[in-house]
């Protein structure tokens, strides 16, 4: 078939797991002889949506990238920002000129409608790359929502995306229900997901590169109140003024980090995948408070590194993982916070069992052979 | 992480026996409740919501910017307008009215002239009322606002005070 990945940002730098998704998601189908081309745009920021990358094609990770500008922006959104995430009823029109305001790229939408293909496919749901984008390519349409439980997929205009499109790809089962909660039976859906490698890492030389003898726990992700990590610092402070040794590492970056030089604090900040993976296979437990997850690739890697997971008991998702492979716990209260860390801490062989449950899990779920079994069955159903 | 023990006879359990995650929490939560029993957790660390930013500055704004632009309502005054009786012209193209026609206009035009004079100035008072409690909320907001965003100084303050002293 000859494909389309759409999706807003591609590039050097550019973080965004619906994204970075979409695009290996891009990469597999090609290996599998799939014709794939990367309809993108020219900004690298999910923030300032600027102009940052040249417009035209090039090859990138091994694949043809197409790049078109991103239209300015108009600052009388900003009202309607806070409508869109509480869920406020908003017109359609309003809606559209909000969604406008989100890496909306008139020429990838122009090209969308003019160029040949068999399918698009289009993440995550937020953007004007997917809603304006679906809309162009029309029954060609299958969309990698990355939904979360959140305001912006009550707009009614994700209702339309989810119904109108051909098909729609979730990553995993609470993602699709969450759906179907919002929106009631979608008509074609199937689970994609994003599939996993298994990469060797060296948690003794991560120990030993930052002179850790204590129990580690990592987390992995934007440091950002959504989600949830300033939670997650004051319960570390807690446990350690109760008289824990425990180290929180942290990967990743954001607002809502730990102070400058605070003790029983690793702040990492962007880090390569290796790096990441040896932290991950350093640790003890796998820490993971965010409260809205549509797939939480980072359980899935720690899991795989042999780490097991503690997770926020109230996150559909997560929660789901970890009744399901029994490779994670889960608090919603400092007090199951520290005990729940005590527990697997005392435990090297429950922590173990934990992680190869989890890491079963996924090797069999989420291998890219089991998720590309089920991308170009749904592919196959859905286009014939 | 640390190798588990080889012997462990446990090792291999789960090919039999799945992790029971349910079983374990059920485990943690009998912990918690016994730490509670001992009081060993203060009010501070024991289900209080964290008093920490609550990142509400623009939603708050964005509330109150809706206040009042609710408060403004177009038309408030004056609301009642007068219409001056004119000529009956009938539209061209159309037949002239029978005289029950004309009474039966007339008697509507009055019937609601007079219902705009009782109830208009009532309605007035109504929709002015509800601007002046819309602006009067706003305002309050405004205040409301302000004081949150003072005590969150302050606390980022003594939380700062607090976390640099030494861990214990």
């Amino acid at each position: 078939m000859r494909l389309l990945i759409v999706v807003p940002r591609v590039g050097p730098g550019v973080l965004g797991g619906a994204e970075g998704l979409g695009f290996e998601l891009g990469q597999h189908l090609a290996l599998l002889g799939h014709d794939v081309e990367a309809v993108t745009t020219c900004a690298t920021s999910h923030i300032t949506w600027e102009n940052v990358l040249p417009p035209g094609t090039e090859e990138f990770a091994g694949m043809p990238v197409r790049r078109f500008p991103v239209s300015d922006r108009d600052g009388r959104f900003i009202p309607l920002e806070w409508r869109a995430r509480d869920a406020e009823p908003m017109t359609l029109a309003e809606e559209r000129f909000w969604f406008a305001q989100k890496g909306h790229s008139p020429g990838l939408i122009e090209y969308l409608r003019e160029a040949d293909y068999d399918a698009a496919l289009f993440a995550p749901y937020t953007l004007a790359t997917t809603i304006f984008g679906a809309e162009a390519a029309g029954d060609r349409a299958v969309v990698i929502p990355c939904l979360h439980d959140e305001g912006y997929a009550r707009m009614r205009s994700v209702g339309r995306l989810l119904r109108d499109a051909r098909g729609v790809l979730f990553n995993c089962l609470p993602e699709a229900r969450v759906a179907e909660r919002i929106w009631g039976p979608l008509p074609r859906w199937e689970i994609g997901g994003r599939g996993f490698d298994d990469p060797p890492a060296d948690g003794d030389a991560f120990r030993r590169n930052h002179r850790i003898a204590t129990p580690l726990l990592l987390y992995s992700g934007r440091w950002e109140a959504g989600k949830n990590v300033p939670t997650l610092l004051r319960y570390m402070r807690a446990w350690r003024r109760r008289g824990s040794e425990a180290v929180l590492a942290m990967t990743g970056g954001g607002p809502e980090g730990p102070r400058p030089g605070e003790k029983g604090m690793l702040p990492l900040g962007y880090v390569s995948d290796d790096e990441k993976h040896a932290a991950m296979a350093a640790a003890d437990i796998y820490v993971h408070p965010s409260y809205n997850e549509s797939f939480s690739i980072v359980l899935m890697e720690a899991w795989l590194q042999g780490t097991p997971g503690l997770v926020w008991g109230d996150c559909a998702v997560t929660r789901y993982h970890a009744e399901l492979t029994g490779g994670a716990i889960w608090f919603t209260s400092y007090p199951e916070f520290e005990v729940a860390a005590e527990r697997l801490l005392r435990d090297d062989l429950l922590r173990e069992r934990m992680a190869g449950a989890g890491a079963r899990y996924v090797r069999s779920e989420f291998s890219w052979d089991a998720v590309m079994s089920r991308v170009e069955g749904a592919l196959e159903t859905w286009f014939s | 992480m640390p190798a588990a023990n080889d012997a462990d006879p446990r090792r291999g359990l789960d090919e039999v026996q799945p992790i029971d995650s349910a079983a374990l929490m059920a485990e943690v939560r009998a912990e918690v409740e016994r730490r509670r029993a001992a009081q060993e957790y203060p009010r501070s660390l024991d289900d209080v919501p964290p008093f920490d930013d609550l990142g509400l500055e623009d939603e708050l704004v964005a509330s109150i910017h809706r206040l009042e632009t609710l408060a403004r309502i177009p038309g408030v005054t004056p609301v009642i307008e007068e219409m001056a009786p004119g000529p009956a012209v009938a539209p061209a193209g159309f037949d002239g009215r029978s005289g029950r026609q004309v009474l039966l206009d007339r008697g509507l035009v009055a019937a609601r002239a007079i219902a705009r004079r009782v109830v208009g100035p009532r309605l007035e008072n109504i929709v002015r009322q509800g601007a002046e409690y819309l602006m009067a909320s706003a305002q309050h907001g405004r205040a409301v606002v302000a004081r949150i965003l003072d005590l969150e100084r302050r606390v980022r303050t003594l939380e700062e005070q607090v976390g640099g002293a030494p861990d214990p």
